[in-house]
């Protein structure tokens, strides 16, 4: 099992376990296969990240995030740290916002040099 | 020493012609026998405003499929609120021309009240509220406050900027210690100075603070979010430096969900650059 960000679903994928909403509403049960329309579901609800299950997922090659130099990334990461030291990170706002932001840190990054 | 945000504007409220224009249309939109024709000649007379408002209606930001050529017709397609609304923002414009870049580049203030503004926009429009652009004017509103702070205690403002060097702190906190109030009690003076609507002055005011807000807590917790996504999307800066401390309460009180926050940046990146030039190109 490992999990897997909603942008890097595909289709026929099988879900390993259940997926909640926020409020803890299941949406998809253990064993569901992945759909465009599942996909769409799961990003109304606001889902992450969703466990495959390790075959399927070996099987659908996962298209990665951008491919940006680990340097990058980590250079990214403390300078979000900062960015973020007067926020609350404890919460999935933070999280999220956090995880935009390095990427986006990052990118502009790799692209100026 | 200044005893009150109040004291500080002092003439400040005469810079723009904000509420001039906005009280003629005003009067205009709350009685209830005006009819678009005297709306639509109340704009023309400002001949500056009529060719930014066709600019604006006809630009990406609204999207309308055919051209609108005349102020009746965009009276009647955007409808009197929210042009109202818009003529108050393409007012705002000017006073952003006026200050001094000893603190902060202009450029980069009008970059992060804009984005602030869209994010509001997008934000507003996800929650189906109505009249989208007070949160677009609102968002673009919401750090006018030290616009004027930095023009008329600009030794405050330094002692505010070493302080929060030397004690990391968000900027409004080091403001309410050593000017005893901040920005956004200033910002809120000047709305009021202004007679622009109660929503526009608890946005501003409580832009930090959405859960103290009294009658309009929905649009000061929209505003609030778009400022910390501004912030996160390092979209240009009034002079705080990093992101500012969140109200999880506000997300909540929404009901905007974590998943959504792609999309929300997302829209605000493809619209920034042309609002960013609409407005821009605005000094004819």
């Amino acid at each position: 099992m490992r999990k897997i960000g909603i942008d890097q679903l595909s289709e026929g994928m099988i879900v390993d376990d259940p997926v909640s909403d926020f409020h803890g509403t299941v949406l998809m049960q253990k064993g569901t296969a992945i759909t465009p329309n599942g996909i769409k579901i799961l990003k109304t609800w606001g889902v992450l990240e969703v466990s495959i299950d390790d075959a399927s997922a070996k099987e659908h090659s996962i298209s990665r995030e951008p491919q940006i130099d680990p340097r990058f990334m980590q250079e990214a990461k403390n300078e979000v740290q900062i960015l973020f030291q007067h926020a609350n990170q404890n919460n999935l706002f933070a999280k999220e916002l956090m995880r935009l932001a390095t990427i986006r840190i990052a990118e502009a990054r790799s692209e100026r040099r | 020493m200044f005893s009150s945000p109040r004291e500080l504007l002092d003439g400040t409220e005469k810079l723009s012609s904000v509420s001039v224009v906005h009280e003629r249309l005003n009067e205009a939109i709350f009685s209830q026998r005006t009819t678009v024709g005297q709306i639509t000649s109340i704009i023309m007379q400002d001949a500056g405003l009529t060719a930014r408002l066709l600019r604006i209606v006809n630009s990406a930001y609204f999207g309308f499929p055919r051209k609108i050529d005349t102020i009746s017709r965009a009276v009647m397609v955007v409808g009197t609120q929210q042009l109202h609304d818009l003529t108050i923002a393409t007012s705002i414009v000017k006073l952003f021309q006026r200050i001094p870049e000893r603190f902060v580049s202009m450029g980069s203030f009008w970059k992060h009240s804009v984005a602030c503004g869209l994010a509001a926009r997008v934000i507003a429009g996800l929650n189906r509220e109505s009249n989208v652009e007070r949160f677009f004017v609102g968002g673009i509103l919401h750090d006018v406050g030290r616009l004027i702070m930095y023009d008329k205690i600009p030794e405050m403002m330094d002692e505010a900027f070493s302080h929060v060097m030397n004690h990391p702190a968000p900027m409004f906190i080091a403001e309410q210690e050593i000017i005893g109030f901040d920005h956004a009690a200033v910002g809120a003076a000047l709305i009021e100075a202004w007679h622009l609507p109660g929503s526009l002055e608890e946005i501003v005011r409580y832009h930090h603070t959405p859960q103290s807000a009294n009658r309009y807590q929905r649009e000061a917790s929209v505003v609030h979010i778009a400022d910390v996504i501004a912030h996160a999307m390092q979209c240009g800066s009034s002079g705080e430096l990093n992101v500012p401390p969140f109200d999880e309460d506000a997300w909540t009180l929404l009901g905007i969900n974590p998943g959504s926050l792609p999309q929300i940046v997302d829209l605000v990146d493809r619209q920034l650059e042309g609002v960013l030039k609409m407005f821009h190109s605005n000094e004819s």
